[in-house]
């Protein structure tokens, strides 16, 4: 029986960014208040697997006074009746009374590794032929089409292009790949549906990772290559993409 | 004026693992006995750095295996006060995340942190590493320590420590005069009781470096206090350790 992880994130003021063997666990982009909590399951790999987290605090929002904060760990990721509260991997308060950052700059606050004898699923990308130069222009066709879908609201097109994804969280989670592209539909009709919507120009770079086989796509410092913004907030969208059957896709 | 002063520490829970915690590779915690429980809370501000600082937590299988399940639990925190904690790094040992090296030690958790308040540079982060044709001097520092504590010469004894005492008292926000004075009183009041002080037998003393080299920390063989007991020869020992710096290219006692 494999298991399950989770990442509980919760900041203000605080631009950050928390990858779990280089894929996007979640990423903070404005001074909000942002409450998560993240089953990471899909994320994990076989082996050595590794956490990294970092921030910079940003300027208080109007007239918020609250001071720059970050709390967020990996943890055990049964619910919480079952699971024990001391039971975290590793996790950190990042107050800039004990922790020193410098805005403008990204610290790294947490980076932990551990390892898994196997996962809750064989992945498709851990099959997948290295990444070679021939297949950059597809990568950057795939972050044009996925930037194109934001832009123009179409959720359709963010379905499809992230349907390798979904299938595979159904799988690390055990719930029904219907629940899972429903709540992944219901999290972006919402946010696209929201007064003001803008994407940031942002040309995502791409980084290669597990042996050649993923790149995942990065922003600025990087942060989430795509981010979308409200009247109301800011929401980020990770890409990670591997060669399936032959055709470059969103595998996380 | 500050209302608190910072005090960074670490809490160590472990048992049925050998179990080593370095704080700027200056050992804060050794398990001692694997087969019971053992928690230990470490105050660190004596050796925390300006720029960068690191937790290091070490684990290994006990030679001698016991009979229980594996148990670490590391909470480093800055207190201000007893309901104003900022754990900065936590970790639970899970065995079937880590692999454990079956001849040797293997870091389980590890974290890097550059801390907003500090208590300035201290005088040993400047001394060229320990080598081991020091091992003369620094025994010669000791016996010299060793002299003054035997003749009840505490005054002398305490301005041996000076640097050390300094040291403390800046990195715990308290008055140097203040800390040397209770430190002279409270020698001076055990001497009155009667410390049984053994002779020096150099032999059998330990010298192990850390903190990259710069300080080391003397000690008898099998981590016996240096010295002395208190009140008579079956008395408890006076738990006495001392650790060098070199300083201005002499070793002085430091922490």
């Amino acid at each position: 029986m494999s298991e399950r992880l989770s990442f509980d994130f919760a900041c203000r003021r605080m631009a950050a960014t928390a990858t779990l063997n280089g894929f996007l666990i979640t990423s903070s982009v404005d001074a909000r208040p942002t409450v998560q909590k993240l089953d990471v399951t899909a994320l994990l790999v076989p082996g050595e697997n590794r956490l990294e987290v970092s921030c910079e605090p940003l300027a208080a929002l109007g007239q918020d006074d609250e001071p720059p904060f970050l709390d967020c760990g990996l943890y055990d990721g049964r619910p919480l009746p079952e699971r024990d509260p001391a039971d975290v991997l590793a996790a950190t308060q990042v107050d800039p009374t004990v922790t020193k950052l410098t805005e403008g700059r990204s610290t790294r606050v947490l980076a932990h590794r551990f390892v898994l004898e196997r996962t809750a699923s064989v992945w498709a990308f851990s099959k997948a032929p290295p990444l070679d130069e021939r297949r950059a222009l597809e990568l950057t066709q795939l972050a044009r089409s996925v930037r194109d879908a934001l832009d123009r609201r179409d959720l359709r097109a963010l379905l499809t292009l992230y349907g390798h994804r979904l299938t595979e969280m159904a799988l690390a989670t055990g719930l029904a790949r219907a629940q899972i592209e429903s709540d992944f539909s219901e999290a972006w009709l919402d946010v696209l549906s929201e007064p003001g919507v803008r994407c940031d120009p942002i040309e995502p770079r791409f980084e290669p990772a597990l042996g050649g086989r993923v790149a995942h796509a990065r922003g600025p410092n990087g942060g989430a290559p795509f981010v979308v913004r409200t009247d109301a907030g800011a929401y980020s969208l990770g890409l990670s993409a591997a060669v399936i059957d032959n055709v470059v896709r969103v595998v996380r | 004026m500050e209302r608190y002063f910072p005090s960074y520490q670490v809490e160590i829970a472990t048992a049925a693992l050998d179990v080593v915690v370095l704080w700027n590779d200056w050992p804060v915690h050794t398990s001692r006995d694997p087969a019971r429980m053992q928690t230990t809370s470490v105050r660190l501000n004596p050796m925390v750095l300006e720029g960068g600082n690191v937790l290091s937590v070490r684990a290994r299988i006990p030679e001698q295996l016991v009979p229980a399940a594996p148990h670490l639990d590391v909470r480093a925190f800055r207190m201000l006060a007893e309901d104003d904690l900022v754990f900065f790094f936590r970790h639970f040992l899970r065995p079937q995340h880590t692999r454990l090296a079956k001849d040797g030690w293997t870091e389980v958790a590890r974290h890097e942190i550059e801390l907003a308040r500090t208590f300035g540079r201290w005088a040993w982060e400047d001394g060229a590493p320990y080598m081991d044709a020091d091992r003369d001097a620094v025994l010669a520092a000791l016996s010299d320590l060793h002299a003054a504590f035997a003749r009840g010469d505490y005054a002398g004894f305490i301005g041996r420590m000076a640097l050390k005492l300094e040291e403390l008292a800046r990195s715990t926000g308290r008055p140097t005069g203040l800390v040397r004075d209770e430190q002279l009183r409270m020698l001076t009041k055990l001497g009155e009781l009667g410390f049984v002080v053994e002779p020096l037998d150099l032999s059998q003393i330990e010298l192990a470096s850390s903190a990259g080299g710069r300080l080391v920390t003397a000690t008898r063989q099998g981590r016996a206090p240096l010295w002395a007991t208190l009140g008579g020869p079956d008395g408890p020992p006076h738990p006495f350790q001392v650790t060098f710096g070199r300083v201005g290219g002499r070793w002085v006692p430091v922490r």
